[in-house]
């Protein structure tokens, strides 16, 4: 008997982790509370430093099992006695301790402490709450069947395929269907040669008259007709043998030899054949995809402090992450802008340092242009997230943004304005307020928030992405949210 | 007898050296790794002439289970399952805790409760790791933690591959309610079934049941077997518990004379009553009710064989490790880390026991560090106890042990004990006085109607026999875990199903888990449940109902039915 070794280190430690979802699910209420309230720290920052801690009561983490309370009458086997002799009395301990035999801890199924359970969310925990009931609005554009995106669907039957994509129902059919038409063209010809003899033996019939009526003619049916002939054909043998002309007899039984060798060739249908099998055909069909492209506008001007940038790219970075994580196919842009506008890369845009003076408009057109460039005429889903201080060169400068916004919008699923304002002044003349001209005009499509704090971050990106019932959503939230649970599941049990 | 052993060690030994001589460190291999690689993974280099011959182990580990084997087996003549040795790591043995050590489980928000609290102890330091995880399956799988060293791979492979190994396989407990062939099929079935059960009926449907099964799986285990249990053979191991459980099913009942209930009949396990009678379940509920039965029957052995288990483990770690050391396979520094370790796994430490540490404040704190009995203390000491009361009796162990004193045959002793007994009769009958004395046990008793605790004896002439019972009673399952029947089903009237709850020296119940518990049942069964209490001298002392406010006295069933 060999033992077996077996390395094991290499597969993944994930045997709970549906179990864990479910715990998490369970409490809701308290991981959102936690969640809330890093949101409210402004903590979101530190998404993915897992130092968003959860509380649960120790009450909600009970098990309840049958088991002995304190009272009655309890003993104890202690090791290391040193001073005690038996029959002596001493007195009890406080807190009534002592008694507790190595069945009397019986271990809780809980945590073992008096204290409450605090644990940790994961990055992947942590954004699950924050992004679950969130959405890109208008996400309506549907087409363009994107290669890799393929759904298995039934397409018509073949005779070949895997045994448990056998139709057994059809392939029943369709061997019947064969044995029937194979047995009808044996028939046709048994029917030629009993009607022969039919009429052979007929002419020794005294009392045949082929003008009289004869049940034949009201035989349709082939099996009927055959069964009649040879009825008729086995009585007339038997009575008109001595009668029978030698050439007649000969023919006779030449006739039977040849139904003997038909009725052999019956039984060489071959039971089943390939032909008759039937298995259910699937093919991978493209699937339509629904895809969005964001492009996301960056101030970097002067007037933009640092207050003003880290607050604008906290909420960049939150977009990022909860585009990236919620949707599939999602393509992201990014320009920034001081008195001119450049693309580029995700790297540059959240951490290379640039400034200069202010000219929106220009950043405004980039974005105009690479959204009618890349993406006018497809089925591609396109939005603009612009963070501004909102100062921006003059007031034909002002203008010329509502134009191009106004252009644009029409080709657009989305536009959201974001301005972020300074710790120390804040133009009152800002573009906040040219803008409202638009979200008069695109109430369903233009979103303006403000963002002043860190704290602010949040709740604008939530007003931004909030599920609007009206419209219609062809994205499921990414796999393992858990939004799929709701909180009124996982209360206590209640009495019916 | 002794004759037998040192025959088997001598054909043990050839053995080994046989096998050893096939690879290139030879007598060498085991010691290698602590003062060459230090290192499991040391690899066993097979000599060139031999590296087509197959049988070959082609790991150290697989080398280190051969050798002992052949110690077990050819000189001990222990009779084991098949090892099946996997390596994992730590967070493997942190998901091999919250199921039992269960290669796989069904999803439930306590496992990964369970899962999060140790992954969060082991992080904080406050918790190590056991070194290996044994599980009573054919082939029994033993889990080693990669962190381990060499020298402790050899020790848990002795210690848990041969030692629980042989337990599982002997301990009557163990053949009488478990399957070891079966039970990673078994739950491997369950999983899926209970998956399946989840995309039927709906997550939150499945989890309320598995909530209610899992409140009463300390009471789902049929503790007496029929000592007629009958054989099982290929055809009849899937329905033979099934028809077992309808013969109890036929005959608990009986009408009781004057009431219009139904009696029943020393039902103890609830789970399974529920499953069988209530009244208004479906099909799947009750196969989810009955696959968590079977599972706490599963666990049942465990419970009661701790001491027995441990200390037959640890025996025979230390029994095979010094027959290495003999053969020449373990170096001297080797024998120190197992002393070592060896010494810190059977400390028993006493009552008042503490130790100093430094809080996060700096200052030294006294802390205690008695923790109950430890059953590898107790265990071990107790099975050597044998071996030398089978060996070199005294006068004492004559008197106590009249028909094993100085019989000369401890390994077959040893092993009868091992396969006939359980942690309270194992105590109750091969206590020795010496025992007691070694680890000056004494019994105290603490009764609520006494202001002080009374002391019933100790480790002397006149305290060894109290000792000795009080510490088997420490071990008895109705001690620790209540003693709760089904009495009666009023199936004419309200449905009530009562309960009948026999105190133990007059000890009540954890009244808020019950209330719940009763709650759990109340769902299950879908009417009322009465909890009665029963003291010492037979008086109800205690009802609980569900929902709480029912009338006691039940009404009367409609005429047609009386």
């Amino acid at each position: 008997m060999p033992t077996v070794v077996n390395d094991r280190l290499s597969e993944p430690a994930d045997r709970f982790n549906t179990s864990r979802k479910r715990f998490i699910a369970r409490n809701n209420k308290h991981v959102k509370k936690a969640v809330e309230k890093a949101i409210q720290d402004g903590k979101i920052s530190d998404i993915g430093s897992g130092d968003v801690s959860v509380t649960v009561p120790k009450d909600d983490l009970r098990q309840p099992r049958i088991r002995h309370g304190k009272g009655g009458k309890n003993q104890n086997v202690l090791p290391g006695n040193k001073q005690f002799n038996g029959g002596e009395r001493i007195p009890r301990p406080e807190g009534g301790g002592g008694a507790g035999g190595p069945g009397n801890g019986e271990a809780s199924d809980g945590p073992d402490s008096e204290d409450d359970f605090i644990f940790n969310l994961t990055e992947e925990e942590f954004q699950d709450i924050l992004f679950a009931d969130l959405q890109l609005p208008n996400l309506v554009k549907q087409g363009g069947e994107d290669e890799g995106n393929y759904k298995y669907k039934r397409e018509g039957f073949s005779t070949e395929g895997p045994l448990n994509k056998m139709d057994l129902a059809r392939s029943f059919e369709k061997r019947q269907a064969r044995h029937l038409s194979f047995k009808k063209k044996f028939n046709k010809q048994k029917l030629a040669l009993r009607e022969e003899q039919y009429n052979i033996l007929n002419e020794y019939n005294p009392d045949y008259d082929p003008e009289a009526k004869s049940p034949l003619d009201l035989m349709n049916r082939l099996s009927l007709r055959l069964a009649f002939f040879e009825t008729n054909v086995d009585e007339m043998i038997e009575k008109y043998s001595d009668q029978l002309s030698e050439e007649h007899k000969q023919r006779l039984s030449d006739i039977d030899e040849e139904l003997a060798s038909i009725d052999d060739s019956v039984k060489t249908i071959r039971p089943w054949t390939k032909s008759d099998l039937s298995y259910k055909r699937y093919e991978a069909k493209p699937v339509p995809t629904t895809k969005a492209a964001m492009i996301c506008l960056m101030d970097v001007s002067g007037s933009m402090d640092q207050h003003k940038k880290n607050n604008a790219k906290l909420f960049y970075k939150l977009l990022h992450d909860f585009l990236k994580r919620n949707y599939d196919t999602v393509e992201l842009t990014f320009v920034r802008h001081t008195t001119e506008a450049d693309e580029v890369d995700e790297e540059t845009f959240f951490y290379d340092q640039k400034s200069g003076g202010t000219i929106v408009s220009s950043g405004i057109e980039l974005v105009k242009n690479i959204a009618e460039d890349r993406y006018a005429g497809s089925d591609w889903n396109v939005y603009c997230a612009q963070a501004s201080d909102g100062d921006t060169f003059g007031r034909d400068d002002v203008a010329k943004c509502i134009d191009l916004i106004r252009d644009m919008m029409p080709g657009m699923q989305g536009y959201f304005y974001t301005e972020v304002e300074g710790e120390m002044y804040h133009s009152p003349n800002s573009l906040m307020g040219s803008f409202d001209v638009l979200k008069q005009e695109f109430p369903e499509k233009f979103f303006m928030g403000h963002i002043k704090e860190r704290p602010d971050i949040f709740p604008v990106f939530r007003k931004f992405f909030e599920k609007r019932e009206t419209y219609a959503s062809h994205y499921q939230p990414g796999p393992g949210s858990i939004s799929a649970f709701t909180e009124h599941y996982y209360q206590t049990p209640e009495m019916p | 007898m002794t004759k037998d052993i040192q025959k088997g060690h001598e054909a043990a030994k050839a053995k080994i050296e046989d096998l050893l001589s096939h690879y290139e460190d030879g007598m060498d291999l085991l010691k290698k790794p602590s003062s060459k690689a230090g290192e499991w993974r040391y690899p066993a280099r097979i000599k060139e002439e031999f590296k087509d011959k197959p049988g070959l182990p082609t790991t150290w580990m697989g080398v280190v289970a051969q050798v002992q084997e052949y110690i077990a087996v050819e000189k001990y003549d222990l009779d084991c399952y098949d090892n099946s040795i996997e390596l994992i790591n730590d967070v493997q043995m942190l998901d091999n805790y919250a199921s039992v050590g269960m290669p796989a489980s069904y999803d439930h928000w306590s496992f990964g409760m369970q899962n999060a609290i140790e992954r969060q102890k082991l992080e904080k330091g406050q918790m190590g790791l056991a070194f290996e995880i044994v599980i009573n399956s054919d082939p029994a799988l033993v889990y080693c933690m990669d962190s381990n060293t060499p020298l402790m791979q050899i020790l848990v492979t002795a210690h848990a591959g041969f030692g629980h190994n042989s337990f599982f396989k002997g301990n009557h407990m163990f053949k009488e309610h478990t399957e070891a062939e079966h039970i990673i099929e078994d739950l491997t079935i369950m999983r899926d079934y209970i998956r399946d059960c989840e995309q039927k009926y709906g997550i939150d449907r499945v989890e309320r049941l598995l909530d209610a099964c899992h409140a009463l799986e300390t009471h789902s285990v049929t503790r007496a077997i029929p000592k007629d249990k009958p054989e099982t053979t290929e055809e009849n191991t899937s329905d033979s518990k099934g028809s077992a459980i309808k013969n109890i099913a036929n005959r608990t009942f009986k009408s009781v004379e004057g009431s219009h209930a139904l009696k029943v009949e020393h039902e103890d396990n609830l789970l399974e009553f529920l499953s069988q009678n209530a009244p208004h379940l479906e099909e799947w509920q009750r196969n989810i009710m009955d696959m968590i039965a079977h599972k706490a029957q599963y666990f049942f052995p465990q419970r009661q064989t701790q001491v027995m288990n441990e200390g037959w483990a640890s025996f025979w770690h230390y029994t095979i490790l010094h027959d290495m050391q003999d053969m020449g396979l373990l170096s001297d520094s080797q024998m120190l880390e197992f002393y070592d370790s060896h010494s810190g796994v059977i400390k028993q430490p006493e009552y008042d026991e503490t130790i100093t540490v430094r809080g996060p404040d700096g200052q030294p704190k006294e802390v205690p560090i008695y923790n109950g009995i430890n059953p590898y203390a107790l265990g071990i000491a107790m099975f050597d106890d044998i071996k030398r009361i089978c060996m070199e009796p005294t006068e004492e162990d004559r008197e106590w042990f009249p028909d094993i004193a100085g019989n000369g045959d401890w390994l077959g002793t040893i092993k009868d004990v091992m396969e006939d007994y359980r942690d309270e009769s194992f105590i109750h009958k091969y206590l020795s006085p010496k025992v007691m004395r070694d680890f000056r046990l004494f019994a105290i008793v603490d009764d609520e109607l006494e202001d002080t605790i009374g002391v019933a004896g100790i480790h002397n002439d006149k305290g060894f026999k109290t000792v000795r019972q009080l510490l088997a009673a420490q071990y008895r399952l109705s001690e620790n875990s209540p003693n709760i029947e089904v009495s009666e089903y009023h199936h004419r009237t309200d449905r009530r199903l009562v309960l009948k709850h026999q105190q133990f020296q007059n000890r009540p119940l954890e009244e808020k888990d019950m209330q719940d518990i009763l709650k759990y049942m109340y769902q299950v069964w879908g009417h009322p449940i009465v909890l009665e209490s029963y003291n010492e001298e037979g008086k109800v002392a205690d009802i609980m109902t569900c929902p709480p406010d029912i009338d006691l006295h039940e009404p009367e069933p409609p005429s047609l039915l009386i």
